[in-house]
Parts: C-alpha cells; sequence; structure tokens
C-alpha cells in the first residue's frame, strides 16, 4: 500500500500552489485514473510519487519496505544502445533495485508482455505501441508497489491506443502493484480505473472520486459518473481558461 | 571516400560504390600524370625538377620499405599519434563531461576554449620543447594541444544532445548520480566522441608532421627534412606520398570503426527489423499477454490486497 498525505505542490517563486492537500491511498492491484486538464498538475503529482519532484509539503509512504514505485511517461524514452532485453532489465542493475533482480525474471516478464519475440530488437526497430510495451515492462522489472503511468499512450494512433487499453485493463489486476494512470481523457480513465478522481485547477484535495462499472468501450457513455465528470472537467477547463486569459 | 561507410545493402550499392572507386582512381591516375608532366616533362633537361619526379619517388618509396627505414619512421609516427590521441581522449571527454555538464563551467569556459582552439598548436611548439625536452614528449603535447578541442567540444554537444526523458526514466527507477554517469552519460555521449575522435584524428596528424620537425631524430616528419638535408629529393617525395597514403588509411580506417553507430551491430539488424516489424499498426504490439501472467512476471508471492 501506499499513501499520500497533504500533499502540496508549489513552484519556487510562484504565488499559488499546484495542487493542496491531496489524500490518496492506493492499494495492491487496483488502477486509479487521474483525470484532469492540462496544467492541473497532475503529471506534477504523479512526479512527486515516482519521487522525482520533491513534494512542498507532505508525506508519501510506501508501506513495504525496499520496493518503490516506478514511472512510465508519454514518449517510451527507450535507450537506443540497448536491445529490448537489456532496456527492460535496465532497473534491475541499479543498486536501488538489487533485490528485485530476485523476484522478477525478465524473459519470463517479456513472454508475458507478448514482446519476447523482440527481446534482442534495437528499440528502434519496434513499432510505438511495442515500445511502450517495453517501456512498461521495464518499469515492472523492478518489482515496485506502485506503477505510475503518465499519459502512457497518447502518442499512439488511435487502434494502437485501444488496443493497448484493452491489453492494460485485462491484467492490470495480475501484475501486482497498485497503478496510476494520469490522463486528459476522461473516458480512458472511466474505461481504466477501479476509481477515477478528478484534479481540478484551485479546488484542493482529488475530488469527487467515482468507482465506475466495468463496461465495454461502447457502453461508457452509459455510466453515469461520465455526465457528471464531463460536466465538472468542462466547468474547471473552462475555468482554467479564464485563469489564463485573465492572467 | 564517404561510401566506404555505407558499403553493404544491395547490389546498387555496390555497383555505384565500384564506380565512384574507379573514378577516384581515375582521377588519381591523372593526378600522378600531372605530377610527372610537371617535373619530368616541362622542366629543363639540367633542371632540380627531375629529383622530385614520380619516376624518382616510386622507386625510393619500395627502396625505403624495403630496408625498413619507412616501416620504422612509420611505426614511430603512429605511436606518438596514439599516445597524443589517447591522452587527448582522457583530458577532453572528462572536461567536455563538465562543459556539457555544469552550465556555469560552460559559460565560463567559452572564451577561454575558443581563443585556446583558435591557437595555432604549432605555435606552442618552442614551449613543448623547454618543457617536454627532446624526444616524443613535446610532440606528443602538441599533438594534445591539437586534438583536444573537438574532443571536448563534442563531447559537452554530446552531453547536451542527451535526451531528458532518459534521465527522468532513470532517476524514477532509482538511479544515483553515479549510475545515470555510467549508464546513461558516457554510452549517451558515445557516438559523440567518436565523431569527435574523427575530427582529433584528422587535425593530429597533420599536427603531427611539423610538429617531428622539431626536435626529434626519427618520424615520418624528420625524414622529410632529413631527406631535404641529404639532397635524397626522392626520398623526400617518397615520404610525403608515404604520410599521404597512410593519412588517408587512418582517416578510413577511423570512418569505418569510429561510424557513430559504432562497427558492433545495427546495419544488419537494422534492415532485416524493419522489414520484419512493418508499420506501426500496432495489432501485433498489443497483443494481450498470455493468460496466467501472475505466477510467471511475480515470482514473489501474491499479496492480498
Amino acid at each position: 500500500m501506499v499513501a499520500v498525505r497533504e500533499a502540496r505542490y508549489r513552484y519556487e517563486g510562484a504565488t499559488a500552489d499546484v495542487f493542496a492537500a491531496v489524500d490518496l491511498e492506493l492499494r495492491a492491484g487496483e488502477t486509479f485514473a487521474l483525470v484532469g486538464p492540462s496544467g492541473c498538475g497532475k503529471s506534477t503529482l504523479l512526479r512527486a510519487l515516482a519521487g522525482v519532484e520533491p513534494l512542498t509539503e507532505g508525506t508519501i509512504e510506501h508501506a513495504e519496505e525496499g520496493r518503490r514505485p516506478s514511472l512510465v511517461i508519454q514518449r517510451p524514452a527507450l535507450l537506443p544502445w540497448l536491445d529490448v532485453r537489456a532496456n527492460v532489465r535496465f532497473g534491475q542493475r541499479l543498486a536501488a533495485n538489487r533485490d528485485a533482480a530476485g523476484r522478477i525474471d525478465v524473459d519470463a516478464l517479456l513472454a508475458d508482455f507478448g514482446i519476447a519475440h523482440v527481446a534482442e530488437r534495437l528499440p528502434r526497430e519496434l513499432s510505438g505501441g511495442q515500445q511502450q510495451l517495453v517501456a512498461i515492462a521495464r518499469a515492472m522489472a523492478i518489482d515496485p508497489d506502485v506503477l505510475l503511468l503518465d499519459e502512457p499512450f497518447a502518442a499512439l494512433d488511435p487502434a494502437a491506443r485501444w488496443a493497448m487499453q484493452d491489453w492494460l485493463r485485462g491484467l492490470a489486476v495480475e501484475l501486482g502493484p497498485a497503478i496510476v494512470i494520469v490522463t486528459h481523457d476522461p473516458d480512458e480513465a472511466l474505461y481504466l480505473g477501479h476509481r477515477v478522481g478528478l484534479l481540478r485547477h484551485g479546488v484542493p484535495g482529488i475530488g469527487p472520486i467515482w468507482e465506475p462499472r466495468r463496461v465495454s468501450r461502447g457502453e461508457l457513455p452509459t455510466l453515469p459518473e461520465r455526465a457528471e465528470l464531463l460536466s465538472l472537467y468542462e466547468t474547471t477547463v473552462r475555468a482554467g481558461r479564464e485563469l489564463a486569459l485573465a492572467i | 571516400m564517404n561510401g566506404a561507410g555505407r558499403v553493404v545493402s544491395g547490389a546498387g550499392r555496390v555497383v555505384s560504390l565500384a564506380r565512384t572507386v574507379g573514378l577516384q582512381v581515375a582521377v588519381l591516375a591523372v593526378a600522378i600524370l600531372a605530377w610527372w608532366v610537371a617535373t619530368d616533362v616541362l622542366p629543363a633537361p639540367q633542371s632540380i625538377a627531375h629529383a622530385f619526379s614520380p619516376e624518382e619517388a616510386f622507386p625510393a618509396l619500395r627502396e625505403m620499405i624495403a630496408d625498413g627505414t619507412m616501416g620504422a619512421n612509420a611505426t614511430t609516427s603512429l605511436a606518438r599519434l596514439a599516445v597524443g590521441l589517447a591522452l587527448a581522449l582522457g583530458i577532453g571527454v572528462p572536461v567536455g563531461l563538465l562543459v556539457g555538464g555544469l552550465p556555469l563551467v560552460e559559460r565560463a569556459t567559452g572564451g577561454l576554449f575558443q581563443l585556446l582552439r583558435m591557437t595555432s598548436p604549432l605555435s606552442w611548439a618552442p614551449i613543448a620543447v623547454i618543457v617536454f625536452g627532446v624526444g616524443s614528449r613535446p610532440v606528443e603535447a602538441l599533438i594534445v594541444a591539437a586534438a583536444v578541442w573537438p574532443l571536448i567540444l563534442s563531447t559537452a554537444a554530446g552531453v547536451h544532445a542527451l535526451d531528458r526523458d532518459w534521465l527522468l526514466t532513470a532517476r524514477s527507477l532509482g538511479a544515483r548520480r553515479s549510475e545515470l554517469v555510467r549508464t546513461i552519460v558516457l554510452p549517451g555521449v558515445r557516438p559523440h566522441v567518436l565523431t569527435g575522435l574523427r575530427l582529433a584524428l584528422g587535425i593530429a596528424w597533420i599536427v603531427l608532421v611539423p610538429a617531428e620537425m622539431l626536435g626529434v631524430q626519427s618520424g615520418l616528419g624528420y625524414e622529410v627534412l632529413n631527406a631535404r638535408d641529404q639532397l635524397a629529393y626522392d626520398e623526400l617525395m617518397a615520404t610525403v606520398l608515404a604520410i599521404g597514403i597512410l593519412g588517408y588509411l587512418l582517416d578510413l580506417g577511423a570512418q569505418v570503426l569510429l561510424r557513430p553507430g559504432g562497427p558492433r551491430r545495427g546495419r544488419r539488424l537494422a534492415l532485416s527489423a524493419r522489414r520484419a516489424s512493418g508499420p506501426p499498426t500496432s495489432h501485433t504490439a498489443a497483443r494481450p499477454a498470455a493468460p496466467g501472467l501472475a505466477p510467471h512476471a511475480r515470482r514473489a508471492p501474491a499479496r492480498v490486497p
């Protein structure tokens, strides 16, 4: 379990908080979708969770000793001089994750992700979807307690995006760690999230938090949470725009 | 010349490469003919120019190779080149990493480096002899003075060209600063360092010959002056020829060995894979994982939420 308590973030020299009063508990096996318009601070929150951006205030507690979060960003950012297997193994070779190598077998991971047949290829020889699979496998190889996905499918074409969403939804629970996926697409959030939380400009905390029913992609419009989410989303986008215009 | 780096891949390329080589050989033949005309045909019968003719130079070259003087001098020169380049690499890469990695260092040193870079390395020659005495040391020092700048500048450029997302991802996986340097920065700047090394090699070879005209008793540069002093103009021309041929071969070798992609892998793999992977349409890319993922992927016992 990972818990965020009273998290606040403000850029140095800025006069307003990017986010404040964020409390969040993440349970193993669940997917938490954090949705919000561009610039609402959701990526910053994710980077704080990843430990690469220090919070201005607040704490992040990891219940399990020796396990850490790992982050996947929109670009796969694979190392071009390493083949797929070496890229996936990258994190295991770092001193921080020595133990993970004993728990996660990279070749089994590659097989489970359906990318064992490209293990010897270089990243540039893969499609965009495959590259992102490798990036997620790399993040999983350190046996993280929480997998942080920052708009992981936003750069893919729609067919690849849908395929990746189906894939992630299909195995999210089996993967093990809690997953936090940040997205600006309400439908992606509702499709993937066991819980869906909205992060808004100037509104403290994450909220509301919905627990939408699991439905097929085509049934998404029938979700009552969707109407509410879209309406709040639109309001916060408009507020953000007015704020931008006022400045 | 450039074609050498692009050999392989298809009969068309081979044909075009053969054509390029053929053309270059033809132009080379014309140049030797012009050399012969200028030294043998045009000058008056008693002119000293005849001593510089290819008819004298090529036999002299063969003779110098046969009696071992050319081999000894070339080996000496190449050894100095290697030592100088190795030192330049040892100085240039760390300095380049500092310059590229620390904006303050970069801003502070920019003027100095430009000034030093534009100072002819040979102008340091008397100082090099005072500091390092006679022998190979001053020659190597001058090579360092010439070769270190392209290495510093290209290493720094390599640091700038590093993908920030590589560093972000590595940090998020828990990489420490020293691990970032070892696993991301050093391999990431490698192509730039190799490009710098190629430039450095070219400059160093050019500086090497005049550097060997000062205070040493061996090497190709020394041999040029020595031949002149002995009025052995055929040997002088033979040495000039050897300098040109060796330089050409060095550059050719560097192009093949120091290609940023490296000689290790790449081309063949890249081609076969491009064919295999096809356009990025993804259904293959995102085939859902085989069922029963958990038991394989996680060796740890499943945790209950």
